[in-house]
């Protein structure tokens, strides 16, 4: 049961933006590790691959089946676009509201995200290449986070 | 006036079971930014009714945003109205993401105050 599949997630980043003469106008190196969440929304691990389909409804790449108890509410994402050629959009929701965010191809992204921001219970994290006419190659971890 | 950027981004993620499975996956990247003006940063006080981040981008923008406060989260949006979220940030938690539209950044503390660190850079149509 859930107590025995606590999970512990780390994140840290670096970010540097440096100006054209050289000079440094900022730099953050954030990290942080939870404590083990031993709660019943400390189930799910996504990780891997996909091909994101093309067109707003896009492909969902974890969660999503109201009921179940994986958390419904917050979970750590990271995600890169491994592809060449077009950008990929996530949403916390299949084709609902705006992106979260717009991955060129080489960039990667983490947020801890909100997942039932409309309240519907069906909670996604989808992803589509919405401008491209090819699928895009999308890495991705996908974690459950304590519920706010 | 504006000048040209270079911004670098290098994240790492990892998430572990108490039964001993891990993952793990990591990132980085560069963008070249031709003819920035907006660049805002620091530490910002958070109110529960929302406080914007930025002035709309032209064309989108890279956000960062780290809860300091020790027990209330914060909660980030696209725009100014709460319809379009992008992250729940717990205490001592970040998020990083890039944007490519003209939407300003919201953030609405919990139940309290709020005091975050954060940058949202202007990125130009080609970055």
């Amino acid at each position: 049961m859930s107590t025995s599949l606590g999970i512990t997630f780390t994140a840290s980043g670096s970010f540097s933006l440096i100006d054209e003469d050289g000079v440094t106008v900022f730099s953050h190196s954030p990290s942080f590790t939870t404590t083990q969440n031993n709660d019943a929304d400390a189930e799910a691990i996504y990780t891997g691959e996909q091909l994101v389909a093309t067109g707003s409804a896009g492909s969902d790449l974890a969660l999503g089946t109201a009921g179940l108890t994986q958390n419904m509410n917050r979970a750590f994402v990271f995600a890169k676009n491994v592809d060449t050629d077009y950008g990929i959009e996530i949403w916390a929701e299949t084709g609902s509201g705006k992106e979260t965010v717009d991955l060129n191809p080489g960039e990667c992204f983490f947020a801890p995200m909100d997942l039932n921001a409309d309240g519907s219970g069906t909670t996604l994290i989808a992803a589509c290449n919405d401008s491209g006419s090819t699928a895009q190659k999308l890495q991705y971890l996908i974690c459950d986070a304590s519920t706010n | 006036m504006a000048k040209n950027y270079t911004f670098n981004a290098s994240i790492s993620c990892s998430a572990t079971t108490a039964t001993g499975y891990s993952q793990s996956q990591s990132g980085s990247f560069s963008l070249n930014l031709t003819n920035i003006d907006m660049i805002d940063m620091g530490r910002a006080e958070i109110a529960t009714s929302g406080t914007s981040l930025t002035s709309a981008p032209t064309f989108g923008k890279v956000v960062y945003i780290r809860n300091l406060d020790r027990s209330n989260f914060v909660s980030v949006f696209q725009g100014n109205a709460t319809t379009d979220p992008i992250g729940i940030i717990e205490p001592g938690e970040f998020l990083f993401t890039i944007v490519r539209d003209t939407e300003i950044i919201r953030c609405d503390a919990d139940t309290a105050i709020c005091t975050i660190e954060y940058f949202v850079v202007e990125i130009d149509s080609a970055a």
